[in-house]
């Protein structure tokens, strides 16, 4: 099984580090849309996908540099350092993609409390941004390194 | 006890011990909550029935020891001494046995009768340890019960050991000794103390006293000094601990250091460590967690998550709250035939109006306290407070203090009710006075309007400065209020942080209706007496009822231009402006509304920025001291009854008349300093 595990981290290690560059690649960008609505610089980059939202830059740079962290601890043989790094970061990754689905549902709900339309447009406006796409990627992930996470703190003992 | 009923039973523990839980457990989750007298502590009352015997159970506030270093402390020490209540259950955490055994230890000393409530026991078997509660009742001489307060385990057995303590006299009993000379002199005071105040001893326990006096207790010594023969003893231990502290060093420490040698010396009896461990899932997450760069981004990051379900969830539930009371019931008054102008107005926009604002937030309330609880409840809220706490407190404030002020960034209300979470009574009054300066939503519309119409590209800066402003003044005037208004020591760094539990439905939705009742409640009794005042002024001039069109010739209207020619002249606000500032104190959003109305453009920000330029009302110096007054004067009324329903009504008026005073003098500092430095 301890094998198993190690194949497992193995070939995940390359795809956290992937979505670790993506999560801080959206962050930035979010934070360049944030900039550009702000100082009125003309269009934003992708702006349905990537919101310009400081709170939602956060979150995503949050989450982009705790999977970086997870790979170098990796590098440098952590790997207790490197499975909490990866799962706090899919962790945080799977609750913004949660309360973003969440927040979704609550405004098809408003919709038809004030009796407007429930039209496609909100569900693509809210659903297919970086956040919820990325998070459903990360989701599979999550469950394997919580458990690596989980075994390995039994193994420690 | 009389003949087993009415009994008093006290449960008192560290804090996360898991004893509101176990306070559940014991009664069903039935209670009543009120405050402890003369404090705003909130006191937790429940019924527990054993077998035809009836017991009132009081959930004395967390603590770690008997000495009253803080108000809790003192609450919990003074309930058991004058109380007396029939049992003391102590609830103690089998992961973080000393501290638990060192409170079990004093209040055996206080001569409480005392049933123990091992807790946790499941997550000391996972951390790698044994307990031997046997041996540990044994070595106290008292019942001991192993519980799982989150499955219920042990609770029956808890509740059979509370029935027989009950029915069983209790014992005093003496556990610690602390070395012949200090044994010597607590001898000498406990014979003066029986000789010359008989009252006091058959109250309290003699020898108890003596410890107290000898570990400089003011609090004994003030009861003391109240008696006859008192002062005799007071004058009789201070020499008694002058002369062993030339020997000793400082005496309190010395018997703490005792008192904690004797839990750890039982601690260390009964816990086997049985398989040897590195690292617990616990310290895992927490290595990334509290880590020094990672801590607080994932901090604010879970906070703003929080923050969006609270806010983006709530819609659709304010809507139909809005929809039925401001409209169906709002509509309803104003068709009505049989009503008088006068009636209908006062009805429609005064009460319906009112009860509609408070409701209004409730969905909001609920699904933040909803969040918070299971937050609180998983273990991670300490872990915020655990990574400002250094910083904080360099402002004489606990990193707990954070949470109110991240979260009066989305709703100054649910901050200032997020107060209750820290323990010590002077940090809580001092992060409540401090909640409503962080700047809420409400206020964000006003910025936009005021920074699109007159700062022009710096209008993106000017309005995250408000941002940055309401954070420095909340630092500055927590450390004001903390250094002359609410002294006494800080409850201080953190020591330990609890373990993470998996979160427990039924407590989660425990603490979320607790805390959205009590807002509902007593906030709303306020916020309609404030509606009702100003929509008064709004409608009513020298020329009597005006109607609901006519503020320009209200009272309200009157005010707003006495005020802008005299108070407010050095800013060089319009009566508009001013007006807009006497309804913003129902709620910031409104600032902008009445804006729309008095310039006659409708409640669109876009018309009323439009207005605000084309009647050049502010010039961009002018309009950011407004934007800064808007963001520190008044929180709005439900923030107000708040602070009211937290701290009580002279507190609430405290904070009104401050963040006036402070709104206008750094309005005035903007305006003038401007001026000073040639800005027009």
């Amino acid at each position: 099984m301890a094998h198993l595990d190690i194949k497992y981290n193995k070939a995940l290690s390359p795809a956290i580090l992937v979505l670790g560059l993506a999560y801080l690649f959206i962050g930035f960008v979010s934070i360049v849309n944030w900039c550009i609505g702000l100082a009125d610089l003309g269009q934003q980059f992708c702006p349905d996908l990537i919101p310009s939202n400081l709170g939602f830059a956060l979150v995503a740079l949050t989450i982009g540099a705790s999977l970086i962290a997870s790979t170098y601890y990796s590098l440098r043989g952590d790997v207790v350092m490197h499975l909490a790094s990866a799962a706090c970061g899919t962790w945080l990754a799977v609750g913004a993609l949660v309360i973003q689905v969440i927040v979704t549902i609550a405004l098809v709900l408003d919709a038809i409390v004030v009796g407007e339309e429930v039209g496609y447009s909100i569900i693509s406006e809210n659903l297919l941004r970086m956040d919820v796409i990325l998070g459903g990627v990360i989701l599979p992930i999550t469950i394997p390194y919580t458990l690596m996470l989980r075994k390995i703190t039994k193994q420690s003992k | 006890m009389n003949g087993g009923k009415n009994a008093l039973v006290a449960l008192v523990g560290i804090p996360n011990v898991g004893k509101s839980l176990i306070f559940n457990r014991l009664t069903g989750g039935r209670a009543w909550v009120g405050n402890w007298p003369g404090v705003t502590v909130e006191k937790k009352v429940g019924k527990l029935k054993i077998n035809g015997i009836e017991a009132e159970v009081v959930d004395l506030p967390g603590i770690y020891s008997l000495t009253p270093y803080s108000v809790d402390e003192l609450i919990a020490r003074n309930f058991i001494v004058d109380e007396k209540p029939d049992v003391v259950v102590c609830i103690a955490s089998a992961v973080n046995l000393e501290r638990s055994l060192y409170l079990a230890v004093s209040l055996l000393e206080l001569g409480a009768n005392v049933v123990l409530a091992l807790n946790m026991i499941d997550l000391a078997e996972k951390e790698g340890y044994k307990v031997d509660s046997k041996k540990l009742e044994e070595l106290l001489g008292i019942p001991v019960v192993e519980t799982i307060a989150t499955t219920g385990y042990g609770i029956d057995e808890l509740k059979n050991a509370i029935k027989n303590a009950l029915q069983e006299k209790k014992k005093l009993i003496h556990t610690v000794s602390y070395g012949k000379e200090v044994e010597e002199a607590i001898r000498k005071l406990e014979k003066l103390i029986e000789e010359l105040t008989p009252e006091l001893s058959n109250r309290y326990p003699a020898r108890w006293i003596a410890v107290k006096l000898l570990e400089g207790d003011d609090d004994i010594q003030d009861k003391l000094a109240e008696l006859p023969g008192g002062k005799d003893i007071v004058v009789q231990a201070n020499s008694l601990r002058n002369d062993l502290e030339k020997r000793l060093a400082d005496l309190e420490s010395f018997i703490t250091e005792h008192r904690y040698e004797k839990a750890l010396e039982m601690a260390r009896a009964i816990v086997k460590r049985v398989v040897t461990s590195r690292i617990s899932l616990t310290d895992a997450i927490d290595s990334i967690l509290t880590h020094k760069v990672l801590g607080i981004p994932f901090a604010l990051s879970i906070l703003y998550l929080l923050f969006r379900f609270a806010f983006e969830v709530s819609p659709p539930f304010q809507d139909i709250i809005d929809i039925v009371i401001n409209g169906y019931l709002h509509d309803l008054v104003v068709d009505s035939t049989i009503l008088p102008k006068w009636l209908a107005s006062l009805l429609a926009d005064g009460l319906i109006a009112g009860v509609g604002t408070v409701l209004v937030f409730l969905p909001v309330v609920a699904f933040f306290f909803l969040g918070f609880a299971l937050l609180e409840d998983v273990g991670y809220m300490a872990r915020i407070a655990f990574l400002v706490d250094k910083l904080f407190s360099k402002f004489r404030l606990p990193g707990k203090t954070i949470i109110p002020l991240i979260i009066g960034f989305g709703c100054n209300v649910p901050g200032v009710m997020a107060t209750r979470t820290i323990e010590d009574e002077n940090d809580r009054k001092t992060a409540a006075f401090i909640a409503p300066l962080a700047s809420c939503n409400a206020r964000l519309p006003v910025y936009l309007v005021i920074a699109g119409a007159v700062l022009g590209h710096s209008a993106g800066f000017a309005v995250l400065s408000m941002y940055v402003l309401g954070i420095v003044l909340a630092l500055i005037m927590g450390f004001v209020f903390r250094r002359f208004l609410f002294k006494g020591p800080s409850s201080g760094f953190i020591m330990e942080l609890p373990p993470y539990m998996k979160p427990n439905p039924s407590n989660i939705a425990m603490k979320t209706w607790e805390r959205t009742k009590k807002f509902l409640y007593k906030a709303g009794t306020v916020i309609l007496l404030g509606v009702v005042i100003v929509w008064l002024l709004s409608v009513i001039g020298p020329a009597g009822y005006l109607g609901p069109n006519n503020i320009e010739e209200s009272f309200a209207g009157i005010i707003g231009r006495a005020l802008s020619s005299t108070i407010f002249k050095p800013m060089g606000w319009d009566w508009r402006a001013t007006v807009a500032l006497l309804f913003g104190f129902i709620a910031k959003e409104v600032v902008v509304g009445t804006f729309g109305v008095l310039y006659g453009v409708g409640e669109e920000e876009e018309s009323v920025a439009r207005a605000i330029v084309e009647h050049q009302s502010f010039t961009p110096l002018t309009g950011y001291a407004y934007m800064a007054f808007v963001l520190i004067y008044v929180p709005c009324v439900a923030t107000l009854a708040a602070i009211r329903s937290e701290l009580g009504l002279k507190y609430a008026v405290l904070t009104l008349v401050y963040e006036i005073v402070l709104a206008y003098v750094v309005a005035l500092i903007i305006v003038a300093g401007g001026h000073a430095l040639g800005i027009p």
